[in-house]
């Protein structure tokens, strides 16, 4: 009886303390822009305050299964640390959220990698998390990827 | 005493240990949780509520087992098989309110569920309303994948029409 009670109460701390990383509350969000293609280049999202954020993604070709560098740039905004989070829009593909590291006036890089999925294409959201004095800031960025083979024309 | 009992003796004790550990010619199998991967999509077996097995024949390698992460993985790669009329091969899922092994073939699939894959089934043993039988629900999985399929299309579409914006910019 009392191991159960102990249980239920280690397990109810534990999800307290992991919902929160898996869905971080979001003061502010930038809207997402349509028109964004990273492999042209990086894309810009404008928070309704004015402050601004960069994100790029390099090689531009975006493949699965490789190392990715995330570049992103705060602009307006004193960003304490910045985060990746990827999530694939039509399937659940796990948590995947590589953390940058600082590299001084506002900018941030890190790399991560994509997974591959059964499906031959898949859209996702890269959405950038920025920590403020003010709380979490997000900005999202949607981009498709195609399997080896799948597609060679549009990759 | 003569001397061949005494070597059959070892023999007969080691096939009365195959005989109790070998792996049976039926029935699903123990699952690696968290370690297995899904014999189609690669995703590691982690729900215990919605994975499959199927149990199959192969002529030089005697009964196999696939293990999946969503009875919809199994049924899709089945049908890629080309022993997949074989009467000996058996599909197993998990039972979605308790994780029990049971034959897909008897179970019914509630609808509207989620799966890791997506495709929604939850496989149970008793009988409940406007639940699916195996063949109606082996049909909604291909019609979920059709849709899957129509959808990943329109992303290769799109990033076609990307690709063209991007060199129609890029001309001087």
């Amino acid at each position: 009886m009392v191991a159960g009670l102990l249980f239920l109460g280690l397990a109810g701390v534990a999800i307290y303390r992991v919902l929160p990383l898996l869905n971080p509350e979001v003061s502010m969000l930038a809207p997402l822009d349509p028109d964004c293609d990273l492999r042209a280049g990086p894309c810009r999202g404008d928070f309704p305050d004015g402050g601004r954020v960069v994100f790029g993604i390099q090689p531009d070709s975006i493949p699965l299964l490789e190392p990715l560098q995330f570049e992103v740039r705060v602009v307006g905004l004193e960003a304490e640390g910045v985060e990746v989070d990827l999530q694939g829009l039509s399937m659940n593909m796990g948590f995947n959220r590589p953390k940058l590291s600082p590299l001084g006036q506002g900018r941030f890089s890190g790399e991560g990698m994509l997974p591959v999925c059964v499906r031959d294409a898949m859209e996702w959201e890269a959405k950038v998390l920025i920590h403020t004095d003010d709380g979490l800031r997000a900005a999202p960025f949607r981009f498709i990827t195609v399997k080896d083979g799948a597609s060679p024309a549009v990759q | 005493m003569p001397r061949y009992p005494r070597l059959l003796t070892p023999a007969l004790v080691m096939l009365l240990l195959v005989a109790c550990f070998g792996d049976p010619a039926s029935g699903p199998r123990d699952v690696n949780w968290e370690q297995e991967t899904c014999e189609r999509c690669r995703m590691v077996l982690s729900d215990r509520d919605h994975a499959a097995q199927v149990r199959y024949f192969e002529a030089e390698q005697g009964f196999r087992i696939a293990v999946f992460d969503d009875v919809g993985c199994a049924l899709l790669w089945l049908e890629k098989q080309p022993w997949k009329q074989d009467p000996r091969t058996e599909i197993w899922v998990t039972d979605h309110r308790n994780g029990n092994w049971i034959d897909a073939r008897k179970a019914v699939y509630v609808t509207g569920g989620e799966s890791p894959m997506g495709y929604g089934l939850g496989a149970q043993s008793d009988p409940m309303p406007g639940a699916l039988d195996f063949v109606r629900a082996k049909w909604q999985i291909f019609a979920i994948e059709a849709s899957y399929e129509s959808h990943a299309a329109h992303l290769k579409e799109r990033l076609q029409d990307q690709a063209a914006k991007r060199k129609a910019d890029s001309r001087p």
